[in-house]
Formats: C-alpha cells, structure tokens, sequence
C-alpha cells in the first residue's frame, strides 16, 4: 500500500511543476505587455524592454486615463457585454433546453438542430447583414451589437449537451409534481448547470467584450463605439493616425507603451470576470446528492 | 482590417506632414528670407474686403450668413484631450472659422479604422455620404464610378483663389490621379514633395571611433558596412553589429523601400517598383530594369556578408530601425521627420543616461551605377471628395485659402503661432511660446476639415531655400520659421534639410492615374511575385541570374499587358 | 379509515399519472423556448444569405446586391485554375488540420491534468493564468513572437545553448507551419480548457468514492471516470471544430508571415486578402467564403451521421 502512495505524490510534485511551467509560459506576454506600458519611449521604440519596465513611468496610464474617448468606450463595452450576456444566454438556455429532449419525445427536434447549426457555417457576409441591421434602424443603438450575435449557437449546442447528462429521473420527478417544463428548466436545471452556464456566460462575456468589427461599421458617433473596436484601431497598425502629433513631440509617433497601457486596462475587466466566476464550478459537485 | 498596412507609409507621411502644417514654410520670398511678402507668387494682390468680389480674393472674410454647415468624417483618437470643455465639433479651429467665415463642420461620421469599409456599406445602404471625406485609392475609383460624388472643374473655376490655383498650375501632374473622363472629382492635397524621402542616417560615433567618414559612393559604403560589421564599432569585444538596418517586412510588396530603413538609394536612377521613362520616353516598369538587378546583387552581397540583419525579411519598418537606434546597426536610411521619433527619441534618453549615441543625417551615396537617386515623395497624399448634393462649394474654398495660406506662411493667416492657445503654443506676456505649454502640447490637426498641403508649402510653389533649410542655417525671422525652430528637434530639421540637397535627383513615378484593367486583376499577384523574388535573391535562396527569369514571368504573366496600358493612359491624359 | 387511504391513493396516482401525460403531451412549450432564437435567425443570419448572389457576381457597392453584374462561376474558377491558389488551399489545409488535431488533444489533456490538483488556490490561479494569452491580439503577439523567434532571439539562444543549431522559424516554410500551429496552440489551449474543466465538476463524485474503496489510483480513476464523462463534450468541440477545416486564422498568418513564407505559409484568407485588394474583394471573399462553408458542412454532416450510426450519439 506503500508504493502506490509515493507514486502519488511523485506524480502531485511533478504536475504541480508542469503546470507551474505551462502557467508561466502563459503569463510572460502578458507580463511583457504590461513592462512595456510602465517602460519610458526611448526603451519601447528601440524594443529593449522584455519583462521588466526601463525607465519606469506612469504616463502611458495617466494619459490614457485621461482620455475621455477611452472612458467613455469602456462605458459602452461594459454596457453590451452584461445585456448581451444576459440576453444571449436567456436564449441559449432555452434553446438548449428544448433540444435537449429526445427525439422520439420532441419531434422536430432534429430540424431545429440542423436550423440552428447551419448558421454557424454560413453566412451571408458582411454587406447583407449591414444592410438588415441599417433596414431594422438598429444604427447607432446597443442593439445592433446584441441582437444579431445573440444566438450563439455553438453555446446553444454545448448547453445542450450539459443538458443531456443531467439524470432523467430529477425531471420526471418533478413532472410528477406537476411541473412545467419552464418550471423544470428553472429549478432543476438551471441551479444544476450553474458551473457550464458560469462557462459559457464567460465565453460570451469575452466574446463581447472582445468583438470590435460590428462596433466599427454600426456606430457612427464617438460616444457609442465600444472599446475594442477603439483598441483594435489603436492596434491594428493604424496607431499613427490615432496620436494627437505634436510638431515638438513627434516621438509621440511611437506611443508603444501608451497602446500596452491601453491593452492592458483594456483587457484587465474581463480577466477579473474569470476568478469571480470560478467558486460557481465547485458548486456544480453537489451534483450526484441533488435529490435522490 | 488591417488593409491599410498598405498605405502606412503614406499614413505616416500625411500625418507627419500635417503637423508641420502649422510650422509652414515660406511661400514667395525668392530667396530674401528678410522680406517676408505678404502672399504667395501668383497672387496679384493681398486681400481687400471692399473690391468687388468679382474674382474670389485671398484671405477674403467675408461671413457666411447664415452660417453654412459642412458634414464631414472624424477620426477617433486614444489620447484626446481636448481642453477647456472643447469638443471635437467646438474648439479654436472650428470656433475660428464660426466666427470669421461663419463655416460650422459637423461630423456626422466617427471612424475608429479605415473609412472604406464604412463608404462601401453606405453606399451599398444608400445611405447618405458625408459632405466632405478623403479618400484615396479604389476607394476614389468606387465612389466615382457610384456617382455620389460631384465633379469640381466648375467650383474650382469660380471660386477656388488665385494663389490657390496657382498652386495647381505649378504641379499639373497632381491632377492626373483625380480626372476621370476630363472631369475631377477631388480636390488632392499637394506635397511638400520630401515628407518621404530618406536620408542617410549614421552612427557618427562609430564612424569617428573607426577613423571613418561617411560614405558618398558604394565603394565607401561597402567599406563602412565592413568596418561597422567586422571592426566591433560599439566596442563591446563581441560580434554583435551589422552594417544596415532593412525592413524587410512591408506589408505593401516593396521589401526594398519602406517607409523607415529602407535601401532605395542603391538603385540610383533605376528605382524599382514606380514608372520610370526609358530612351524612347516610355515608361517601363522599374522592378524589371537592368540597374535593379544590380542593385539587388549588391544587396545579396551584403547579406551573404553579414552586413545586413539575418531576421531583415521579417522585421518591419519599425523592428529595423530599432535596431539601429539600440546599437545593433550602424546605417539607416529614413526620412527627415525620424530625426524626431524613432532616432531624436533614441538620441535624447542617450544623452539623459550618458550613453554614446551621436547620429547624423547625410545625404545619400551615390547607388551602386554611381548615380545619386531615391523614391521620390508622392505629390499628393490624399484628396477631398464632395457629396453630389453638397452645394457650398464656395465656402470649402474659402476654408482651403485660409490654410493654404498658412501653408506658403501669408503673414495673415489665423493660425500663424498655432491653432489654440494652451493647445500648441501659450501667450507669455504678450510674447509666444511654444516650448513650455502647461500639461503638454496637444496638436488640433486633426479637427481640421481640410487640410490643403499635406506638409510645408507644396512643391514647385517656393523659391530660394526651403524654410527647413532656412532654420537649419539659423534664420528665425518671421513667426513660422520661429515656431518651426522652436517645435522641432535639431535632428528633425537637419534631416530635412539635408533631403532638399538631394531633391533634384528624386525619381518619381511616371503615372499616378488610376489602375488600369488588367492591373485591377493582376498586379497583386505580379507584386507578391517580385517581392517573392528580390528576398530570395537577396536572402541567396536563389541566383542572381534567377532575376531574368521573373522579368519573363512577370511580362508573361501580365506585365507586359500593363505596360502597354499604363503608357497609354498616360497619352491620353496628355 | 381504510377505504379513504385507497382512495387518497388512488387519487394521487391518478393525479401523478394525469401530470406525467400532460407533462410528456405538452411540447408545445419547448417550441415557444426556440421562438425567439429562431425568429433572430431568420433575421440576422437566413435573410443575409442572399447575401451569397455576391459570390457569383462582380459585386459593386453602389449598384447593390440585386442589380450588379452577374458573372456565374467567375471567382470560383479564379480559385481554381490559379496554380498558386492551389498550393494556397493545401496550405490552408495542412496548417488547419494540425490546428484541428493539436487543438484539441492538448486542452482536454491538460485539464485531466489540472483536474488532479487537489490544492484549490493552486488550481484556479493556474486555471485563471493559462487562458490569459487568449485575450492578446495577434497584432502584440505576432510582434512579440518575431523578437523571440529572431535568429538571434530568445529561442535560438537556448537551442543554441542546448547545442543545437539556430532555427529560422518563421523564414523557413516547415519552420513557418510548425511556428503557426504551436503559437495557436498556446494562445486557445487554456481558454479551451475550461469547458472541460466545468464538465468535470459534473462528474458524480460518489463514482469517485466507490472506485476510492476499490483502491483504485488516480490514473486509473482518470481512465475509468473523468476521460467517459468527458469524451462526449470534447466530440462536440471536435465535431464542431471540423467547420474550421479551410480556416487557418487570418489574424495570425496575416501578423507573422513574411515573402519568405508565402509558399508554405499562404493561407486562403490572406491570398484572397492580398489578390482581392485592387478589384474590391467582395466577391471574391464571398465565393471563396461560401466554398469553404461548403467544405465545412460536409465535414459536420458526415461526422454527425457516423457518431449517430456508430455510437449512435446525436452530437447536435
């Protein structure tokens, strides 16, 4: 009985030394971003700086700090992730409730599921989907960033596969008990599959929170465009053109650690969502002792 | 997305040039710097508000009244920073010209990328344009061929100034990229025709370190390059330099010629990639001409000897000269305007931190035929287009006159010091300063409606020395040379000024019309070949000789087809 | 007494009986629950597929969808009979499948592994460190992976350090692939991670406790519980993933290729970006899109239907 204990500690010590390795990997570039944004003009423009700041300073963030532009771009990022986010995932638990259900129980269901999946593949593209968010007057509006990506359906089909493990014998139970199904969904499933909703809500917040081209071509004024889609400007090589240039500072042209300081408050809500999300996939091991 | 990688380097030179627009140049003063003129050469009179307005007068202000209100398109900036409670649509410029033109623009676009995409699907929608945008381009062609846009050759006629059209008389060629079918439907800006053209840039310390001096033909050159490769310049006892900084990285096929660390001067006056007139007064596509072969071998040289970067093809313009200005690379060739940023950055923490870095700009050796020669700057990097239904075509003239004049440095031009106390210059006691503005200087170039010369005065527009040169040899008479002296670094205005020695040697490319037909379907292809080609030759992945095969694949494949259609475009705008 | 029990009883199951029927007859509800998916389906994804008339015409904005000319097959001949693009689709091809496989493999792996943490603090920082490159644009990675990848850089410091020769990884074709799908890779593996990890919490845990009593180890414990459990979501990420067959990643090509390259390292996305940008690349991106959705759905379709035969599993 010996053995097999010292191998299983071996095995912890090596794998938390793995992982530790992998993690780190993960978090250089990060880390690089962030000693860039700290790190004076001289040191960015001549690509010196690797993971610690040279010539500390904080006015890449003063700067942009100041910037009511970015302000008010975060305002809009934050506002179409949490509706769209609710939205979106209203949708998909629904959805993946109702496909769930076996085929021999809910006919259709098969139709449905190449209707939905089919959009994932094919799409009419740009122009045509411009021109149904410009028809339906969802320009310039929130809406036009929510609506048309509110169904996901790639979370659609996941959800519906959590859906399935879920043991028949808790929804029949409740059915004996006179429930609906809207009931079922929201008292049994829902609180069931809290870890994969925290899962996939994550994924639509990042997805949102990440999306810049609908930003782009639906919002016309400064005060609507969300932040990626200012980000991604900023640093898809267009940068030159977003630097207020000074005939006396032309070195501005570089702005390397103002864009890493932009990147990196930019970035830094999103990941915070993550650790906040995590305490909802322990909850979901309570699983097997729901009911019996 | 990020298809305007393509036009960086024109990005860069407009926006670099633009905000000199405040610092301009002196327009007519043939040469007497001390005699400042009041205006430009072809302008008869100064402006007299009481003549009757038969013909449109220079620095006229006369209000609009009613005011008159122009849409336009704005691009969205990370570090604004208005001040004072300002907007984009209400700050000193557009204040300015609210007040003593009675123009208001309004911007009924925000563009955080490129404009193309937002024009395409609006003209798609058929939605509603902007009054004014500036494109370039097949975004140019497209909205043409849409109809949305209006011709100017009578608006132009009857309103635009004499001064101002006497600027276009003196550079007929601009025209060319902007009349379709005897029309014109832009109004392009005209160049200070060196924003772009480069200048050798060396590390002064190492070539006196070596007992060096800066090379002015190939020969000299190749010398150099050996010493600051092989002869540890930096002093280190380690094999850790090389020669020349290149870019190889361009994202617009030219591997040659970026817009910062590029190497066109060794082709002298075969440059690859433009038009260029043979004997017979043809053009001929420079890529395929006998000098570059040479220049390329020469290159290929180099790099077999180490004096270039082994990572050149895939380092950008940026990555390049960051090797020069963090002492990997001895030599780099960029434009006046790096004097600031990338080298004037690197140059001023050396010089806080002690740190040897002397660099300075010379002009450029003659290329390997032993002929000086460079790319020359475009004449225009951009061009306005008006909406069909816009109907105040006099009052954008009016708009144009009153920065063009600053741009030839008409003593009567509002901006003259800057364009907002607090902004880019502050008021001591009366006296201007540009140097100490409270919290920093924050340029308003970019809530400027039109912006008429893309950099200091236009091309051709001057005589006598240009006002870089002017402040290079120390002449700060009149409040643009004062304000250019005081907002530049040392570097950026030697740079300059060393560009204009060479400029009479600038190649230009024969023809700027549009693409022709079988352009549209294949020089894409053509240009990923030839840049394919020049870095495996250069990179030794193939032979020297491998040069003529892809002249023949590259006429067969269509080439040839677009010679022929490119000189006949030109004989037709003749 | 007696009797009224019966009768309670009776009752009840007749009542559980009467719920159970309604509840298995009623599926008109979970129509209403796919109403308004579908209803923004068919407005924001099936009207724009007439979008697809611009893949078989030469598309001019300003002439609109309906009234531009039509040309037939023009752009997907174009695709075809250029030898260039041939070598482009392989491109494409190759880089993809090995994003596909790797991709996959390498995130439901390490969240085995990860799942063995039994320290809770440890596992979520790494959890929460591991999906941070999936945040960064290619634009700052593709710039930071050029400086360590220099044939001067980082990497080839260490290999040479290690005794080996330098690698010019992203100059050499194999080299340029190779670079390509470890770097994508790196980017999604931690964010593809946590949908593994979360259908790992659903395991039962008592499973966990009878294999415990039976002495099993953690590995066979992984075998016999956690990898069953979890198979069937990792099928439908693969399955799913299938549709991305001739999506190489455009960003990311886009960012670190160089002319060098071009000849193993041209992927669809970029050659049409590059040939499409003087002659407007509506079109040609729309026909060339369309193929690939094409290819995509056939690959999905037949997949579905083997897992539905074989294993008799509906993925979707």
């Amino acid at each position: 009985m010996l053995k097999p204990k010292i191998s299983n500690r071996l095995f912890q010590y090596s794998n938390h030394v793995f992982l530790s390795i992998v993690a780190l990997l993960c978090i250089l570039p990060m880390i690089h971003v962030l000693a860039v944004s700290l790190s004076s003009n001289y040191a960015t423009t001549s690509f010196l700086v690797k993971l610690w700041p040279i010539g500390f300073t904080l006015d890449a963030y003063e700067k942009a700090l100041n910037s009511n532009n970015f302000l008010i771009a975060f305002r809009v990022s934050v506002l179409r992730t949490v509706f769209g986010t609710l939205l979106s995932m209203t949708l998909t638990m629904l959805a993946a409730y109702s496909m769930s259900k076996d085929n021999r129980y809910f006919r259709g269901r098969t139709v449905y599921a190449w209707f939905f999946v089919f959009t994932m593949l094919f799409h009419g593209g740009l122009i045509p989907t411009y021109l149904v968010v410009q028809k339906a007057g969802l320009m310039n509006s929130l809406w036009a960033l929510i609506l048309p990506v509110a169904v996901n359906v790639f979370n659609v089909v996941l959800m519906m596969n959590f859906f399935r493990g879920i043991p028949k014998e808790l929804e029949e139970a409740a059915a004996i008990d006179g429930a609906g199904h809207f009931r079922i969904l929201f008292t049994i499933f829902f609180p069931i599959s809290l870890p994969s909703i925290a899962t996939l809500s994550l994924f639509t917040m990042v997805f949102h929170w990440n999306s810049w081209f609908d930003g782009m071509i639906y919002m016309n004024q400064a005060n609507q465009i969300p932040l990626a889609t200012f980000l991604q400007a900023l640093i898809a090589g267009f940068d030159y053109t977003q630097i207020g240039l000074n005939p006396s500072d032309l070195e501005s042209l570089s702005e390397r650690s103002l864009k890493s300081a932009l990147i990196f408050i930019g970035t830094l809500p999103i990941l915070l969502v993550y650790p906040f999300l995590q305490k909802y996939f322990v909850k979901g091991m309570t699983l097997g002792s729901v009911k019996e | 997305m990020k298809g305007q990688r393509k036009l960086l380097a024109v990005i860069i030179s407009i926006l670099v040039s633009m905000s000199m627009v405040a610092a301009c140049s002196n327009g007519a003063n043939n040469g007497d710097p001390a005699e400042v003129q009041p205006s430009a050469s072809a302008s008869p009179t100064s402006s007299n508000q009481e003549d009757p307005p038969a013909a449109p007068q220079p620095n006229d202000r006369t209000k609009f009244d009613p005011p008159v209100t122009i849409t336009a398109a704005l691009q969205l900036k990370p570090s604004d920073k208005l001040r004072n409670g300002d907007t984009p649509e209400d700050n000193p410029i557009s204040r300015w010209f609210r007040d003593n033109l009675g123009i208001v623009t309004k911007y009924k676009w925000v563009v955080t990328d490129s404009l193309e995409t937002k024009v395409r699907l609006a003209m798609t929608s058929g939605e509603e344009l902007p009054d004014v945008l500036s494109v370039s381009g097949t975004l140019f062609e497209d909205l043409v061929a849409s109809g949305k846009i209006q011709s100017i050759d009578e608006a132009f006629e009857k309103y635009a100034t004499e001064r101002v059209k006497d600027s276009y008389i003196k550079n007929p060629e601009i025209w060319n990229s902007v009349k379709r079918d005897g029309k014109v439907y832009g109004l392009p800006t005209i160049s200070n025709g060196i924003v772009g053209a480069t200048v050798m840039w060396v590390r002064q310390d190492w070539l006196d370190k070596l007992g060096l001096k800066a090379p002015t033909n190939i020969a000299e050159f190749d010398a150099v390059m050996e010493a600051f490769t092989n002869q540890d310049p930096d002093g280190n006892n380690k094999n850790d330099t090389y020669g020349l900084a290149l870019g190889g990285n361009t994202g617009y096929y030219h591997p040659t010629s970026n817009y910062m660390a590029d190497t066109s001067f060794i082709f002298g006056q075969d440059q690859p990639y433009l038009w260029i007139k043979d004997a017979s007064g043809n053009l001929q596509y420079g890529s395929t001409l006998a000098g570059v072969k040479d220049g390329l071998g020469k290159l290929k040289d180099w790099f077999a000897k180490g004096y270039l970067s082994p990572d050149f093809g895939t380092q950008d313009a940026a990555k390049a000269m960051a090797d020069f200005t963090s002492g990997k690379a001895g030599i780099a060739f960029a434009p006046g305007w790096s004097g600031g940023w990338p080298i004037g950055t690197a140059v001023a923490e050396a010089e806080k931190t002690n740190q040897a870095l002397d660099i300075k700009p010379y002009p450029l050796p003659a290329g390997v035929n032993g002929e000086v020669g460079r790319q020359a700057s475009l004449p225009s990097y951009g061009t306005y287009v008006f909406s069909k239904d816009f109907t105040q075509m006099e009052a954008i003239f009016k708009y144009w006159d009153t920065l063009y004049g600053c741009a030839i440095e008409d003593p009567k031009c509002p901006f003259d010091k800057g364009y907002g106390e607090g902004y880019d210059y502050v008021l001591n006691d009366g006296k201007t300063e540009w140097k100490d503005v409270p919290d920093g200087i924050v340029s308003l170039n970019a809530y400027l409606m039109l912006s008429p010369s893309s950099g200091t005065s236009p091309t051709n527009v001057m005589e006598g020395p240009n006002i870089y040169q002017r402040v290079a040899s120390g002449q700060l008479d009149n409040v643009f040379e004062q304000k250019l002296a005081a907002s530049n670094g040392k570097l950026t205005i030697d740079g300059f000024a060393v560009a204009y020695e060479q400029i009479a040697q600038d190649v230009p490319s024969g023809f700027y019309g549009a693409n022709t037909a079988t352009m549209k379907e294949k020089w894409d292809q053509l240009s990923t070949l030839e840049e394919q080609t020049f870095l495996q030759i250069i990179y030794g992945k193939q032979p020297l000789d491998y040069f003529d095969t892809f002249v023949k694949q590259w006429n067969d494949q269509g080439g040839k087809q677009i010679t022929k259609e490119v000189n006949e475009a030109v004989a037709s705008l003749k | 007494m007696i009797s009224l029990r019966i009768c309670l009883f009776i009752i009840k199951h007749r009542w559980e009986n009467y719920g159970m029927k309604m509840y298995f007859r009623k599926t008109w509800p979970l129509h209403i629950f796919l109403l308004p998916s579908v209803l923004l389906l068919i407005i924001f994804n099936y009207i724009p597929m007439a979008g697809f008339l611009i893949g078989f015409e030469d598309f001019k904005p300003w002439l609109g969808i309906l009234k531009s000319p039509f040309v037939g097959l023009k752009h997907f001949k174009f695709m075809f009979n250029d030898p260039t693009a041939l070598q482009v689709i392989w491109n494409t091809f190759i880089i993809a499948v090995f994003k596909i496989i790797i991709g996959s493999i390498v995130p439901f792996a390490f969240s085995l592994f990860l799942n063995e943490v039994r320290v809770m603090l440890f596992k979520r920082t790494i959890q929460s460190l591991i999906y941070l490159p999936h945040f960064l644009n290619w634009v700052i990675l593709g710039g930071i992976l050029t400086d360590l990848l220099a044939t001067n850089g980082l990497i080839n410091q260490l290999l040479e350090g290690l005794g080996l020769n330098r690698i010019f990884f992203l100059g050499s074709g194999e080299w340029f692939r190779f670079t390509l799908v470890t770097s994508d890779v790196w980017k999604e593996f931690g964010f593809g991670t946590i949908i593994y990890l979360a259908a790992m919490t659903g395991i039962n845990q008592s499973l966990y406790e009878a294999a415990d009593i039976d002495g099993a180890n953690n590995f066979k414990k992984a075998i016999h519980i956690t990898i069953p459990a979890v198979i069937p979501i990792a099928i439908v990420i693969a399955t799913l993933s299938l549709g991305n067959i001739l999506n190489a990643g455009f960003d990311q090509v886009y960012n670190m290729y160089n002319p060098l390259v071009y000849q193993k390292g041209d992927i669809i996305d970029t050659y049409v970006y590059r040939v499409g940008l003087l002659q407007g690349s509506f079109s040609l991106a729309t026909a060339v899109g369309f193929f690939k959705s094409v290819i995509g759905f056939i690959l999905i379709a037949t997949t579905y239907k083997l897992a539905s035969k074989y294993a008799n599993y509906r993925i979707f």
